[in-house]
């Protein structure tokens, strides 16, 4: 499934970036040379063949494993790929965290409490960390707590103190889809006719809602983590901007600026790759909650 | 007398408490920078951008060096040099200047460096001005010009003449860069982060005064000037006007402004035909409605210094004393009316999406007082950069940061230059280009980029709008840099004083 999903997609972003106007000559050369020059550079570099010869040439680095050099400074898309990959999965995983942490208490409270007013200011509140621009929260953050009280370093990626404001400004954006998916997956398992039953049967409240509500309404919750996960490792082009954190988002918005074309063809075949996987591991995880899955899948296997 | 004595004295004591002083004064370790744009490659000879000029003189050194306030040319690397005839020049280098590899820097490196500049993508044009180039003996090299030109030392000032270490490329052909004869040694590099540097202490006019230096990649505007005032890093490149009145409120920041090299300006398609833009009379009337300094206004909140003649203001030959367009929108209408466009006219306007729309949107606004409707067309970088070389637009605005040298106007006015955005073409004016850069008397020289000025004033295939004003921020205490009007600043002498 990943080969035929890694070909179509080199094939689409190789295509599309070709179609914008302009190459990476002007950028190498920084707006300074005469046509002639131009022209040669572009020949040093197979720019003036026709794109599909480009395309098969590339395809056959491709199925070998050699995603090609960057036009700008010849070095391997590859390396510069896993050289930015530890910094985004770190602020990916925290901002789940931090999503996670706000999400799932708030979900379950509104879900709780339903119609009343904690409900509906819950739903406010997830709501307006989806609605504020993500650029703009940085700097309100980086206002508030590194210029004005002095706690965390305004940006940069040395240390635990500087991920967690980009985390936050991550996680909150995050957070309105997530909590919204808990509360209503939560009011469709506490109607439920086993919960009534395990009520009935005496166990207190906060158990029933912790161990027989909530690990049911878990699955479209977990799903909904792990498509955001994968979105996150795309890169959060505007809080990596903010906080000059040193992530893939600004290294495919500075391919794409720069037309590097085997950087961003082989940045994007990278994420596709980085995103199945993250995405087989979610579905693995539902066997890990739900033991009716893990049985199918147990049936399947025989 | 006594009192002329008096002061003589005073004088002499404040000499002496500032030379007792400089000895005691303490300097902070680490110096951090700040910079908005990234560098993407360290190779000197592959890329020349703004980026890369600015970082590049850190641990990089080139043959001379050029004074950014007196625009004098000084020594680097080379003691002393000497024209033998128009095309023939000598350069003697120092003695004790060193690579960071502890090899001297010879003759034979300068030779290694050309020969591998031929190869350069930003380094081949500079390298084929010359014929041939030899080591007379270890410490002089001799450059023979194809042709004669005056503005070479000017062009070796730049980074991208670095002089590189031959014995650095043996030992390590893909990054034998890293190894240079400037001020710093590079300790590291993380592309998209920070580079580092350590002083090298056999640097050939003498350590610099900071132990370690860290240039720090932020490119958000706002976010870096607030790391400036949080004290992560000590010298911010760039502020905005926006973000001015907060750094000048904050007691432990300064900041200086300065005139830089950047121009603003409006340009035309100067070879399209079929399209009004074509009639000059066109081009004189829009130049008459358009204001600059509501421009200036609306994107820079009034950091900009208005120009007139399209021509670097510390660029040689630099000559302002024409009459040019003042806003007059009545001179304007007459202009059109002559031209048979009472009526006005739709025009496309290209423009790199960014700072520039402002300015795209105030002339939009402008030209519609002549009549005419202005059509903004928002493109990228890339994007523009490839309609321009085609010659698919019908006017634009872009910007242009100018050397120091007189031959600057090749790149912009000369047909087929590479920064000719205009498309401009007159036989006279490259005729002039060509006279110019061969002619070594002074005055001779300067009368000819006058009479440039003024044909491009009439021929008028782009309208200046503004030189940008530079702004920076630092920490006080710190010093070191000369600023001024050149496209790359020289921060390698930056330093804080710890009290």
């Amino acid at each position: 499934m990943l080969i035929p999903v890694t070909i179509l997609t080199s094939f689409i972003v190789f295509f599309i970036i070709n179609l914008a106007p302009g190459d990476v000559v002007a950028q190498l050369t920084g707006g300074d040379a005469t046509p002639e020059e131009v022209a040669e550079i572009r020949a040093d570099l197979g720019l003036d063949q026709p794109i599909i010869v480009r395309y098969l040439k590339y395809l056959s680095g491709l199925v070998r494993g050699d995603l090609g050099k960057s036009y700008l400074n010849g070095r391997s898309v590859f390396d510069a790929y896993m050289e930015k990959l530890p910094a985004t999965l770190k602020l990916a995983l925290a901002s789940i965290f931090v999503s996670i942490i706000i999400s799932i208490p708030l979900g379950i409270s509104s879900a709780v409490h339903h119609g009343s007013i904690r409900d509906n200011v819950g739903m406010v509140a997830a709501l307006l960390g989806l609605s504020m621009p993500n650029f703009w929260l940085g700097l309100l953050l980086i206002i508030a707590f590194s210029l004005n009280l002095g706690w965390l370093p305004s940006g940069g990626a040395e240390g635990f103190k500087s991920i967690i404001l980009p985390a936050i400004t991550v996680g909150t954006g995050l957070t309105a889809m997530l909590t919204r998916t808990t509360r209503s997956s939560m009011l469709d398992v506490i109607r439920q006719d086993y919960l009534r039953m395990a009520r009935a049967k005496g166990v207190p409240e906060k158990v029933v809602i912790r161990k027989h509500a909530l690990r049911n309404a878990l699955i479209p919750v977990i799903t909904v983590i792990g498509t955001q996960l994968g979105s996150c490792l795309g890169g959060a082009i505007l809080t990596e901007t903010v906080f000059a954190w040193p992530g893939v988002g600004r290294l495919i918005l500075d391919a794409v600026n720069s037309r590097d074309i085997p950087m961003v063809t082989g940045c994007i075949i990278l994420k596709t790759i980085t995103i199945s996987i993250i995405l087989l591991i979610v579905d693995l995880l539902y066997a890990v909650v739900d033991p009716r899955i893990r049985a199918q899948y147990a049936k399947g296997g025989k | 007398m006594k009192k002329f004595i008096a002061w003589l004295l005073v004088a002499v004591m404040c000499l002496g408490t500032t030379a007792f002083a400089e000895d005691s004064v303490k300097y902070k370790e680490e110096v951090v920078i700040g910079l908005r744009q990234q560098v993407t490659t360290l190779d000197p000879q592959a890329l020349a951008n703004t980026a890369q000029n600015q970082v590049l003189k850190f641990w990089h050194a080139t043959l001379v060096d050029l004074n950014p306030v007196t625009n004098e040319i000084v020594s680097d690397l080379a003691e002393s040099w000497n024209w033998i005839d128009d095309t023939t020049i000598e350069f003697k280098l120092f003695e004790n200047a060193k690579f960071h590899n502890g090899e001297p820097v010879r003759a034979s490196d300068v030779v290694f460096t050309v020969n591998r500049g031929l190869e350069g993508v930003a380094s081949k044009s500079r390298m084929s001005l010359f014929a041939s180039v030899e080591a007379v003996d270890d410490l002089t090299v001799r450059f023979t010009l194809n042709k004669p030109n005056v503005d070479l030392l000017d062009t070796l000032s730049l980074p991208v003449c670095s002089i590189l270490s031959e014995k650095a490329f043996q030992d390590d052909p893909d990054e034998g860069f890293k190894v240079g004869a400037g001020p710093w040694v590079l300790d590291e590099f993380v592309a998209n982060d920070h580079m580092s540097f350590s002083r090298f202490e056999d640097y050939h006019f003498g350590p610099m005064k900071t132990a370690k230096l860290k240039v720090r990649y932020i490119p958000e505007d706002s976010a870096r000037a607030i790391a400036l005032q949080t004290g992560e890093i000590d010298l911010c490149e760039h502020v905005v006007p926006i973000d001015l009145p907060l750094l000048e409120a904050d007691d432990s920041v300064e900041t200086v402004v300065f005139d830089a090299p950047n121009c603003q300006y409006f340009f035309f398609n100067y070879q399209k035909e079929g399209v009004p833009t074509s009639n000059k009379l066109v081009r004189h009337a829009i130049a008459h409605a358009i204001n600059r300094e509501d421009i200036i206004m609306a994107c820079k909140d009034g950091y900009g210094t208005p120009g007139k003649s399209f021509w670097g203001m510390n660029q040689y030959g630099f000559y302002d004393g024409m009459e040019g367009y003042d806003y007059d929108v009545e001179k304007a209408k007459e202009l059109m009316a002559e031209a048979g466009y009472a009526d006005g006219f739709d025009l496309p306007l290209t423009v790199i999406s960014g700072e520039r729309v402002i300015s795209a949107e105030v002339i939009q606004a402008q030209l519609k007082q002549i009549g005419i409707n202005v059509q903004i067309n928002e493109v990228d970088g890339a994007g523009m950069s490839s309609l321009v070389s085609e010659g698919n637009f019908v006017c634009g605005l872009w910007g242009i940061g100018f050397n120091s040298c007189g031959d600057e106007v090749r790149r912009v006015y000369y047909t087929g230059g590479s920064n000719n955005r205009s498309w401009y073409t007159n036989p006279e004016v490259d005729k002039l280009i060509d006279a110019a850069v061969a002619e070594m008397d002074d005055t001779a020289r300067k009368e000819m980029y006058k009479e440039i000025q003024e044909i491009a004033m009439d021929d008028l295939p782009v309208i200046n709008l503004y030189y940008e004003n530079e702004i920076y921020g630092m920490v006080k205490g710190l010093g070191g840099i000369e600023w001024g009007c050149s496209s790359a600043n020289d921060m390698s002498g930056v330093y804080v004083v710890v009290e």
